[in-house]
């Protein structure tokens, strides 16, 4: 088969490197838009429920800890300014400030994972995971165990985004610590850093819904 | 391309400053409303986060306009479902 007229272009299939550029970064945003729609549904879903069991919701969201969700976003945020850093100096072929600010916005994901993990502990030991072990007294037990079902899915869906995330910055990291040539194709390192932004932005919203329902 | 430490460190502490302002909001004696004041709070920082940690601002509209998409599809769904819910009766 005789080779394409262009392959041998440093960019091809793209015209030019800006080309190839806007082509990444736009297929994330499609990315991106699918995966609010997916998270979109259950927030949905937490509203009409929210709606019709105003009450409930107020009483479950009594046993959430405010202070823990309001740490948790104060790590996730300082972790998206770390990752739109690292980004910048990916761009710029920067490694050793790349790695430095992988490491550390990988800490603080890190870190809000365990704190997660502490809260999801506390529910089991309160009885309020959804399920034969729930116990609550209230106005709507029922109810407010939508509450924690929110919760969970929307919360647990959330960490494995983290999850995810957690992986892609310790491949891309591990890579460019490898092998510096790994910075030579940067889209691959914004593709990233739009990723975890988008997670930070699920998070604003999965804040004030679950945490600031009813804070003492 | 310069990397603009600044404006990222302002960025950040705007964002502190609105997830201050959120929690504050929470403690108002509002009954069940109050998450009606504090989403438009969450819509700020979201709004921050999208322009400059994931550089809308400073990118070609094309994006801007593609970043926008699946945000206004959520708004119909949830005005929509919304009006249908508050306007109708449901059966109990």
């Amino acid at each position: 088969m005789p080779a394409e007229a262009g392959a041998e272009l440093p960019n091809f299939p793209f015209k030019d490197a800006g080309h190839q550029r806007e082509s990444a970064l736009f297929g994330m945003w499609i990315f991106l838009a699918t995966e609010v729609l997916f998270f979109g549904g259950m927030f949905m879903a937490y509203i009409v429920y929210r709606y019709l069991h105003g009450q409930a919701f107020q009483e479950a969201g009594a046993h959430q800890e405010w202070y823990l969700g309001f740490l948790n976003t104060a790590v996730l945020l300082t972790s998206g300014f770390t990752m739109a850093l690292a980004v910048d100096f990916a761009r710029q072929g920067q490694r050793n400030w790349l790695l430095v600010l992988f490491g550390v916005t990988w800490l603080l994901g890190a870190a809000f994972l365990g704190i997660e993990g502490y809260e999801y502990y506390d529910k089991f030991v309160q009885h309020l995971v959804p399920g034969t072990g729930f116990r609550f007294t209230g106005s709507d037990p029922s109810a407010s165990e939508m509450f924690f079902v929110l919760y969970f899915t929307m919360t647990g869906l959330h960490m494995f985004h983290m999850f995810v995330g957690l992986m892609l910055i310790l491949l891309f990291g591990g890579w460019s610590w490898v092998s510096p040539s790994f910075l030579l194709k940067p889209n691959r390192f914004e593709v990233l850093g739009l990723y975890w932004a988008f997670v930070d932005i699920v998070w604003v919203f999965l804040y004030p819904l679950f945490y600031l329902v009813h804070p003492r | 391309m310069k990397i603009n430490l600044s404006r990222y460190l302002r960025v950040l502490l705007s964002l502190f400053v609105l997830l201050a302002l959120t929690t504050a909001l929470a403690f108002l004696p509002l009954g069940a409303w109050n998450w009606l004041v504090e989403l438009p709070v969450a819509f700020a920082m979201a709004g921050l986060i999208l322009l400059f940690f994931m550089k809308v601002w400073s990118s070609e509209p094309l994006l801007g306009l593609t970043s926008a998409v699946g945000f206004t599809w959520l708004c119909l769904l949830i005005l929509l479902v919304s009006l249908d819910y508050i306007s109708r009766a449901w059966p109990e």
